[in-house]
């Protein structure tokens, strides 16, 4: 970057950036910043008086008893696993139809266009009753896979919409200049869309992540045994009649959080990379 | 001026009366046949039988559920705070995404670590969010009340979740809390298909930074909000695990959405018949803004 | 701790148990044992429970007990969380992909049986050795009114009482009240910065506590007729009581009207509040918090004859979809017999048990706090076993009473709207 000679103007512009970027952090972590001091501190302490923002001392206690005598752990790992066969189910699905819907014109296009923004008009609540009938007799209940199914069906619209949506801001001289050299669609679409895709797949990825990592109705109703149950029901079960184990539930939180955040500062410079390499220019 | 907008014909360029665009489709249309399309055909039809709890058996009745909830004396006013819920949300949403998006597509330090730090939300279960800010909000152990106190904002506990009057908007601004980051991650992926050239050249010709933003970053990421904005309002509409927690829809009803609504009506009074159609008449309503929708995406399309 | 040596024994009584029906004219194979049969192994049988604490291994324990004791029945736990467990037992009905058995609430009862979702359980009950054992007013909680059906076996019984600080009372100078109209006198009284008398708890669970006020104060839900007079002249007058902690006395908490029993058990050990109504269940916690500064009564009732409360069984009840119904039967029998009843009733999630010997024990007699629960029983009201009253619990409760609380339904227009509830067949 060249050194340039600041403006009274731009210098009051880079404060005010600064001073947003970090109300808004505040704003965003501050409760996460409770929730993870809950989460370090004395057992004791949570029962007797409800959550105080400075404990006396700080503990691990929880972290500890929760990876040993839960079966946390095995949560995660289904979790993961789930979200492992959800996410790219999702992305295949949406990417496949994004394609269609945005470079071909054909019979019932805008017709799938619609089917696929009132696949989601009803709560889930409603559909899990159906749902777990169908499963039944589909020998998927208390199944992973089947569990990544129905998540990758609910975020399929959304993520084919968003991929669509790039793709149609993507211009088509490439492709045109692709098919006059000869090769067939499915290499134009591997070769030159795909990589063009890619923010718009990092995006779609990430909502369809972390659409499993938190979904709670379907997990809770088609899983049961610990072999199955993912996360967010783990951590429900934190919540007993006539008490809450903070303690556990904030360790599990900060715990559930930590793989997501990870996972997303790893992908997180696909999205912004993208179009900036200067191929598709007009 | 603005190039790389190409007519229609490009469309139909890559395949005309092909078998691909069917086979790139089939995998999400049997997926979401299978798992939603079934379930969601069943369940619109619940909402026009009697069905028995527990047993599953169903009676065809018409109408009569529909008659049923909207003359039941909380309906209007459940209908009207599940607009505000939406609206209030999706707005709140839609804006603080917008602004946050714009803010981290700049450079400055840590920029990577920043865009991680603010998915925070997003990645949290919703049951872990909703008993957070219960904690946070409590009138009398809660530290949000206790600092309002502290700073003299307040003279007494404040009752975020128990006054009739603030419980909604409470839930609103929770909500947004929750929902930003999916915006912010949407617009910012959608910000790199903004060509610099194209916003240089619109500087040169004179627009300011607002009308760079109008005439040259708004028309690429326009799709994406739109869609974002459109689900997300299905969503809203749909999402109750933070309300039922949070208010269980009080206090009294001043809380108490249609989805809400339908949620306790099917499982605590094993009314699944007008549970169903709570959501399937909630459902009709939305279809207007689908319909809005498709209307303003094919004009787009046609300009294209 | 363990016992195990005693099983053997224990389970000699079950095993020989001969039954002529299982009275649900479901498909049952053959001798009604399934699929385990042929191979010689274990019955295997699916057991849907909730708890308190999800770490805490009683439950465990004794499912590890049960299977290694005896070679017929082999039971596998499945933990859902309380606040979705009647939810998925109704979905799980409706596909029929429900357990053998499942831990049950009372007032579920009213609900679940009428539907045909649970198996009548006379013909088992009428052979189990132990029947004569669990205290006999408890058999009711199982009943629908005007039945002499049983749906669910009794296991954990609590009975509903009053906590107050004794050192706020002595602040103030008063008596522990008797009487429901000294309570509001003492509620006012203890009110002042930053303290209140009484969490009234208007959120979830707190029909509860509501109802165990409405009993002492001599209001019913039904009669013995089975007749609703919930909105009757009692029920509007104590109610109204009631509603005066927030309305009139201003001696609730902030947040009250909403509070579940998180919030309330906080408020109480913070210091916040002077009085609480709960029942043993946080009897050790609260000790460990207060000592001797706790005082435990009966709630204020009338002032004249045996103060009534409400009592809350959490039985056990067998699946009517459930083709293995006499291992599952084994399987909650041996629960409700005299070892297991006390560990149960002993351990961090237990609550009181129904059984005379296991009451009979040290544990529940030396501690006069907790005597105040046992003393209760006889003259202890459940719910009614009517249909309308999970819709009033898990629905219209809530609503109904903050509206009350916010002075927007006047007392009698807060019973009649229950009352219509309960009237109501769904």
């Amino acid at each position: 970057m060249r050194k340039r000679k600041l403006t009274p103007k731009q210098v009051l512009g880079h404060v005010t950036r600064y001073a947003a970027l970090l109300l808004i952090l505040v704003a965003i972590l501050g409760p996460y910043i409770v929730m993870a001091v809950t989460s370090l501190t004395p057992k004791a302490e949570l029962a007797a008086a409800g959550a105080s923002l400075i404990p006396s001392a700080l503990t691990l206690d929880a972290y500890f008893e929760l990876v040993t005598t839960t079966p946390f752990l095995n949560y995660l790992g289904n979790s993961l696993h789930v979200a492992l066969m959800a996410v790219p189910l999702t992305l295949v699905c949406a990417t496949g139809a994004a394609i269609a819907l945005s470079r071909f014109e054909f019979l019932g296009r805008r017709q799938i266009m619609t089917a696929l923004i009132l696949a989601q008009m009803l709560p889930a609540v409603l559909l899990v009753l159906s749902l777990q009938g169908q499963l039944n007799v589909m020998g998927l209940l208390d199944n992973k896979f089947g569990l990544a199914l129905v998540h990758a069906a609910f975020a399929t619209p959304f993520a084919t919409w968003l991929l669509k949506g790039f793709l149609d801001g993507i211009p088509r001289e490439l492709e045109e200049s692709g098919s006059i050299d000869g090769a067939s669609t499915w290499q134009i679409i591997r070769l030159l869309l795909m990589p063009l895709l890619l923010p718009g797949m990092v995006a779609a990825g990430t909502y369809a992540f972390i659409l499993t990592w938190n979904e709670f109705l379907y997990a809770l109703t088609f899983t049961a045994s610990p072999a199955t149950r993912t996360l967010p029901v783990g951590l429900q079960l934190f919540i007993g009649e006539y008490q809450i184990r903070w303690d556990l539930l904030t360790a599990g939180g900060v715990l559930s959080v930590l793989p997501v955040v990870a996972g997303f500062l790893l992908v997180q410079r696909r999205l912004v990379a993208g179009l900036a390499a200067g191929a598709v220019k007009g | 001026m603005l190039a790389g907008k190409q007519p229609t014909r490009a469309r139909k360029k890559m395949g005309r009366r092909g078998y691909e665009p069917y086979v790139l489709l089939a995998p999400a249309i049997i997926l979401i046949l299978v798992f939603a399309g079934y379930p969601l055909v069943r369940s619109i039809w619940m909402a026009f039988n009697k069905v028995s709890a527990f047993t599953g058996e169903m009676a065809f009745v018409g109408f009569d559920n529909f008659v049923a909830i909207t003359q039941a004396p909380d309906f209007w006013g459940n209908l009207g705070r599940t607009g505000m819920w939406v609206g209030g949300a999706v707005s709140l949403q839609l804006l603080g995404g917008l602004v946050l998006a714009l803010l981290i597509n700049t450079k400055f330090p840590l920029r990577g670590v920043y865009r991680g730090l603010v998915m925070v939300p997003w990645a949290t279960p919703s049951v872990l969010v909703a008993l957070m800010w219960k904690w946070l909000l409590d009138p009398n152990n809660g530290i949000i009340s206790k600092a309002l106190r502290g700073v003299g904002l307040a003279d007494r506990p404040v009752e975020f979740l128990s006054d009739p009057a603030m419980a909604l908007p409470t839930l609103i601004v929770i909500d947004a809390w929750q929902g930003i980051p999916l915006f912010t991650v949407m617009i910012l992926a959608a910000l790199q298909g903004v060509s610099e050239d194209h916003k240089e050249a619109a500087a040169t010709d004179g627009c300011g930074p607002v009308g760079v933003f109008r005439h040259v970053v708004l028309p690429a990421i326009i799709p994406t909000i739109l869609i974002t904005v459109l689900l997300r309002i299905i969503w809203t509409a749909n999402y109750v695990d933070l309300i039922f927690i949070l208010t269980g829809g009080g206090p009294g009803v001043s809380s108490t959405t249609l989805a809400l609504q339908s949620y306790l009506t099917a499982y605590k009074a094993t009314n699944f018949g007008q549970g169903a159609a709570y959501s399937v008449l909630q459902a009709a309503i939305l279809v207007i803004f689908v319909v809005m929708y498709l209307r303003l995406t094919a004009r787009n399309e046609a300009q294209r | 701790m363990k016992r195990r040596s005693f099983l053997a024994g224990a389970l000699g009584g079950t095993a020989g148990l001969a039954l002529t029906a299982c009275g649900n004219g479901e498909a049952v194979d053959g001798d009604g044992d399934g699929p385990g049969d042929s191979a010689g192994g274990p019955v295997e049988i699916t057991y849907w429970l909730w708890q308190d604490d999800a770490t805490d291994s009683t439950w465990t324990d004794l499912a590890e007990s049960f299977n290694s004791a005896q070679s017929d029945v082999k039971v596998t736990l499945e933990t859902i969380p309380l606040d979705q467990y009647q939810n998925k037992i109704t979905t799980a009905a409706m596909n029929n992909t429900g357990p053998d058995a499942a831990r049950c609430k009372d007032w579920w009862i009213g609900q679940f049986a009428p539907a045909g979702a649970t198996a009548d359980l006379t013909p088992f009950v009428d052979g189990w050795e132990a029947r004569d054992d669990v205290v006999e007013g408890l058999w009711k909680t199982g009943r629908l009114p005007g039945e002499e059906s049983i749906y669910m076996l009794p296991h954990q019984y609590t009975t509903l009482y009053m906590y107050y600080r004794k050192d706020y009372f002595a602040e103030v100078g008063l008596e522990a009240p008797k009487t429901q109209d000294e309570f509001l006198a003492a509620a006012e009284a203890l009110t002042g910065t930053d303290r209140y008398g009484f969490d009234v708890r208007g959120g979830g669970g707190g029909q509860d506590q509501w109802l165990a006020w409405m009993y002492a104060g001599g209001a019913n839900l039904v009669d013995d007729a089975g007749e609703i007079v919930l909105n009757d002249a009692t029920g509007v007058e104590v109610n109204e009581k009631y509603l005066s902690i927030v309305t009139d006395l201003e001696a609730a908490p902030p947040g009250s009207i909403t509070a579940a029993f998180a919030d309330v058990k906080t408020n109480f050990a913070s210091g916040l509040t002077a009085m609480m109504i709960h029942h043993p269940g946080s009897l050790a916690e609260m000790t460990e918090v207060y000592g001797d500064d706790l005082g435990v009564i009966p709630i204020p009732g009338t002032g004249s004859g045996p103060s009534r409360t409400l009592g809350a069984m959490s039985g056990n009840i067998i699946m009517a979809q459930s083709e293995k119904q006499e291992a599952a039967w084994k399987w909650i029998s041996w629960l409700s017999e005299t070892e297991q009843m006390a560990t149960m009733s002993t351990s961090p999630q237990g609550q009181l048990p129904v059984l005379s010997s296991v009451m009979e024990m040290d544990e529940f007699t030396s501690d006069p706090n907790l005597k105040v629960a046992v003393d209760a029983i006889p003259d202890a009201v459940t719910w009614p076993g009517l249909p309308g009253v999970a819709t009033l619990a898990g629905k219209e409760w809530n609503p109904t009473i903050q509206q009350g609380f916010q002075g927007e339904l006047t007392s009698q227009e807060v019973v009649d709207k229950m009352a219509a509830v309960l009237a109501s067949d769904a």
